[in-house]
């Protein structure tokens, strides 16, 4: 049982490594508060810790991995006291470069269903087919969603969020 | 642009140090207890749920029950009260009235050589009904027309038309003195031999065979 438990805990050590940084970066698309995001992070790890499960491939991993941290952050966001504290405070990021973090600012002020659209689609490299199964939407809704996310960045970007 | 948004994104990670919290929190996680707290509670949540349900479906079954139970006292009453029916009493002075349930109303005072009528007058009005059936525990029905003026004793049923008047005597048999001091009237409306309602009318006296009615739940 003992070495069981060292296996599982160097299991989710990688998963830890591999996996951390993927995590705390949806967790701030949906929080968009760093300190929760870290927070969520560690809860998700501990409770893919806890559920033990087992995965039938890398991406099978991951894609799970995504939704046990959305739903981690929507509890979170169920909070009264989150809600409010969300609504009231500038977002804070770690980001050096004065344009990058302007850029991933703007993304972050669009409606929850327009970031995490955004995000999964441009940062994760999902299709819209994929990320429609991950937030178990329609995929006709979630290409309205991005359609609809990239019209509103254009009238905040100059160029709009397309690479020219 | 969204370049800009990658390279920002890719900035932000989570550093050494939330790793080592992280993994640190996992190892002080005790997986089996964790598991094992974990079926407990979801074993204790589905009791719960088992022992909710089994109180939901017995106490639901006995209110269904009751309710039922009500329902039908309920309409026992409703059959008490039947509202189709209109009573008139006489009283001894000759005055009439409606009777008016759970209210008693005087009849009057019986004595064997009342002149002017052969019982108690109750005219029964009940619209609809094609036969009222009446029934009496003690004393006897009469009929008694007053032009021909011959009394016929009816025993203790009788069948009469909506807007008959009938005669209740306390006298216990035919040719006999002895009088009673109560009885039940039972007057049941029907229509196309289907009962539409009924009520009861109890009859007391005391000793100066003084009687009182009361139309009775």
């Amino acid at each position: 049982m003992g070495i069981e438990l060292l296996r599982r805990e160097d299991y989710i050590s990688q998963l830890v490594e591999k996996y951390s940084d993927m995590v705390l970066r949806l967790a701030l698309t949906y929080i968009k508060n760093i300190s929760d995001a870290q927070d969520v992070c560690q809860d998700v790890f501990i409770k893919i810790f806890q559920l033990n499960k087992t995965f039938m491939d890398s991406e099978h991993e991951k894609a799970w991995i995504i939704r046990v941290t959305i739903n981690a952050c929507k509890d979170v966001m169920r909070s009264q006291w989150k809600k409010r504290f969300l609504s009231i405070n500038e977002i804070v990021l770690p980001v050096k470069d004065t344009e990058n973090r302007e850029v991933v600012s703007i993304v972050l002020e669009l409606p929850l269903k327009y970031r995490s659209v955004i995000h999964l689609y441009y940062f994760e490299n999902y299709s819209t087919l994929e990320i429609a199964k991950l937030l178990n939407r329609n995929s006709a809704t979630v290409r309205t969603q991005l359609k609809r996310a990239r019209e509103i960045l254009k009238t905040k970007m100059i160029g709009g969020f397309e690479n020219e | 642009m969204n370049n800009k948004y990658i390279n920002g994104m890719n900035e932000i990670k989570a550093d050494d140090r939330l790793k080592i919290k992280i993994i640190n929190s996992i190892k002080e996680c005790k997986p089996k207890q964790i598991t094992h707290l974990f079926v407990l509670k979801k074993t204790a949540a589905l009791m719960a749920v088992a022992c909710t349900f089994v109180l939901v479906i017995t106490y639901g079954i006995q209110y269904i029950q009751n309710k039922d139970n009500k329902i039908n006292q309920g309409q026992s009453t409703v059959e008490t009260l039947f509202p189709g029916f209109v009573i008139t009493a006489y009283a001894a002075d000759k005055t009439h009235f409606t009777i008016k349930p759970d209210v008693d109303f005087p009849l009057g005072k019986y004595e064997m050589t009342m002149s002017s009528v052969p019982g108690f007058p109750l005219k029964i009005l009940c619209n609809g009904a094609d036969i009222i059936k009446l029934t009496v525990t003690d004393g006897e029905f009469l009929l008694w027309a007053p032009p021909a003026g011959k009394v016929y004793n009816k025993g203790k049923e009788l069948e009469i038309k909506s807007g008959d008047t009938v005669y209740w005597s306390p006298l216990k048999e035919i040719n006999s003195h002895s009088i009673t001091s109560s009885c039940t009237i039972s007057i049941k409306a029907f229509k196309n031999n289907k009962e539409q309602g009924s009520n009861t009318i109890k009859i007391e006296s005391d000793n100066n065979y003084s009687y009182i009615g009361r139309l009775s739940r």
